[in-house]
């Protein structure tokens, strides 16, 4: 623990969260494409869809 | 993280001023990566959902880009307001008030803009986005079926 670097730590750490959330933040627009997509069909489709929520 | 920011709000914090510069490196990734991903959240919403579900609802060619911008300048104010909100109390840490003093703080100022902004949302928007009342218009009489 002592020979770790302090700067290395909070850099890898940094790092790691800038890509975690960006990564995150992806899935959750993509989810939203794809629920939006679904009740799109669902309504061309004649039915009614579900309540879309976010 | 919480134990090292435990330390400094005791008397032991001389301990950890070595990893000053190190964790106010880590902070400053931790900032850069919370307004990277709303950012990148924010715009690939619009362009993936909120652009094309108006396009279809109102029967009118979508503007992405316009959009983008006006959910960006609304995530942007909001953001800013609630980090500095809680940045201030949290670095008066190192001026030597107690970290849980600083997360009370914190917290009740995120309280307070949380109900400004719910209470107060249509003079926000108004000033996002200077726009002007229905009822003033020469469409008057559509305000109300708006209102229902």
């Amino acid at each position: 623990m002592a020979n770790l670097n302090p700067f290395v730590v909070a850099t890898g750490a940094g790092l790691a969260a800038i890509l975690w959330f960006c990564l995150i933040s992806v899935a959750r627009a993509y989810t939203m494409r794809r629920a939006y997509r679904s009740a799109l069909a669902t309504v061309q489709a004649g039915a009614q869809p579900h309540l879309i929520a976010y | 993280m919480i134990a090292v920011a435990w330390r400094l709000g005791t008397s032991d914090s001389a301990a950890f001023m070595p990893y000053l510069q190190a964790l106010l490196l880590l902070l400053l990734l931790a900032i850069i990566a919370g307004a990277i991903s709303s950012l990148l959240l924010t715009i690939l919403i619009v362009i993936w959902a909120v652009a094309a579900a108006r396009s279809n609802l109102r029967g009118l060619p979508s503007l992405p880009a316009g959009l983008a911008w006006h959910w960006v300048k609304d995530m942007l104010v909001s953001n800013t307001v609630h980090m500095v909100l809680w940045v201030i109390p949290l670095a008066l840490v190192f001026c030597g008030i107690h970290i849980w003093v600083a997360i009370v703080i914190g917290s009740l100022c995120q309280l307070l803009v949380t109900t400004l902004r719910a209470t107060n949302q249509v003079i926000l928007m108004r000033w996002l986005y200077p726009s002007t009342p229905i009822q003033q218009t020469e469409w008057a009489q559509l305000g109300q079926r708006i209102q229902a």
